[in-house]
């Protein structure tokens, strides 16, 4: 009898042990949002393609789509390439060297800002002097953590993008809601997003999907801009 | 009588055990590696979204997990508790940086109506074909095909009409602005 009753005992025991769950992966949206961020800061080099369309209210008061096609070449500490391919724009920028090219290969003009040789400092300065933004900006700069940050989060589970299993996370604040697919395993990485502007009552949206190369082989002509013939350099000035 | 004073005792010890479940976080930080136990389960995980406990990781938000099943009524106070917790923390954190969401996560597009080109230098930009004086600006998706690119000097102009129109990249955005004919 008393056998049993230690047998039943135990078998009890080990169910509500079992029912507790040692949950080492208990994930929170900040965990995957920081464990992806920390593996792309480790990256020297890499490369994606993105497909980024974004909604547009038109002179009809109806929303259009517009696609790009963007390709992010990265080499830290200094050197950035990004090829942005649209129905509006055949656009080249280079960063190198601290020096900031935009070639506009339609109309076959060039402009060149000076600007610190770091690239999280170049995108910066450039961004706040000259009001412009790299495309995907947000998967180029280190330490995104701390540069935006959201008053609500949510971790949604897992689910499939292109095949892929992801981590669906979604972030908002009053004015923005940012919703984001990320890579599950040992390389996590953005496979996807959507931005929802809240601040406009349709609520437009921007949508990437992302394919990455995290071990590119890049020569150096990659990120080095020569003028050719074709070309004829425009001067650059701030909006304000 | 012994037997069953000893079954309703266990009974109640499990049930006090099952309503709490502790919950063990592993926590990695700065190369230390520290184990959290929990009585209660995060706010986030317990409304719905976080990888649930017993495997149902995939689950889609607001489906409950039918693995275990619970009383409700005293679990909805610590789901409270929780969600309060977690206001707080995140009102102080969100300090008006949200403003360049678009910054990082656009197209690298500016204004996001298209019913006036915008300003340059406080001058409003125009679209081609309307009475233009000399300084006025341009946008450059309104200039038609048919002008012709014209190099003075090193510096490119385009010519419409006998009209002369100098590029400039205002910001990334190409405008021309309207010069008189170069000498």
């Amino acid at each position: 009898m008393h056998v049993l009753k230690h047998c039943f005992m135990m078998t009890c025991a080990g169910m509500l042990l079992l029912s507790g769950t040692v949950s080492a992966a208990e994930v929170t949206a900040k965990e995957v949002v920081a464990k992806a961020r920390k593996y792309r800061d480790s990256l020297k080099e890499y490369a994606f393609h993105a497909v980024l369309t974004e909604e547009l209210l038109n002179d009809n008061e109806m929303w259009q789509k517009y696609t790009q096609n963007v390709d992010v070449k990265v080499k830290r500490p200094d050197q950035l390439r990004v090829d942005i391919k649209s129905a509006e724009k055949d656009r080249t920028n280079y960063l190198k060297d601290g020096v900031f090219t935009m070639v506009d290969h339609r109309f076959g003009y060039y402009g060149q800002i000076k600007t610190p040789k770091e690239i999280d400092k170049a995108l910066d300065f450039i961004f706040k002097k000259y009001g412009i933004s790299a495309p995907l900006a947000g998967l180029i700069y280190t330490n995104m953590g701390k540069r935006i940050h959201f008053s609500k989060r949510k971790y949604f589970g897992v689910r499939e993008v292109g095949g892929v299993p992801c981590d669906y996370v979604a972030f908002s604040n009053r004015k923005k809601e940012l919703h984001i697919w990320i890579t599950q395993g040992k390389e996590p990485l953005v496979k996807s997003f959507v931005l929802i502007d809240k601040t406009l009552k349709k609520r437009p949206r921007t949508e990437a999907y992302i394919v990455w190369d995290t071990k590119p082989h890049f020569s150096e002509s990659v990120f080095t801009f020569k003028p050719t013939k074709d070309l004829t350099p425009i001067s650059v000035v701030s909006p304000e | 009588m012994k037997k069953n004073q000893f079954l309703v005792k266990f009974s109640v010890a499990a049930m006090v055990l099952g309503f709490f479940s502790p919950s063990f976080h592993v926590v990695k930080k700065d190369h230390m590696t520290t184990v959290e136990v929990t009585l209660l389960q995060k706010a986030e995980a317990r409304r719905g979204g976080g990888a649930r406990r017993g495997g149902a990781r995939a689950r889609p938000a607001g489906k409950r997990s039918t693995a275990r099943a619970r009383p409700l009524g005293n679990r909805n106070k610590n789901v409270n508790r929780n969600k309060n917790i977690n206001r707080n923390v995140n009102k102080n954190v969100n300090v008006n940086k949200n403003v360049n969401v678009n910054h990082y996560y656009g197209g690298g597009r500016h204004g996001g109506h298209h019913h006036h080109h915008g300003h340059f230098h406080g001058h409003p930009i125009l679209a081609f074909g309307t009475a233009v004086a000399i300084g006025s600006i341009i946008a450059a998706a309104t200039m038609p095909p048919s002008c012709v690119t014209v190099v003075h000097r090193g510096v490119s102009y385009r010519r419409c009409d006998n009209r002369y129109y100098k590029p400039v990249y205002q910001g990334d955005t190409l405008v021309y602005e309207v010069v008189p004919a170069p000498l």
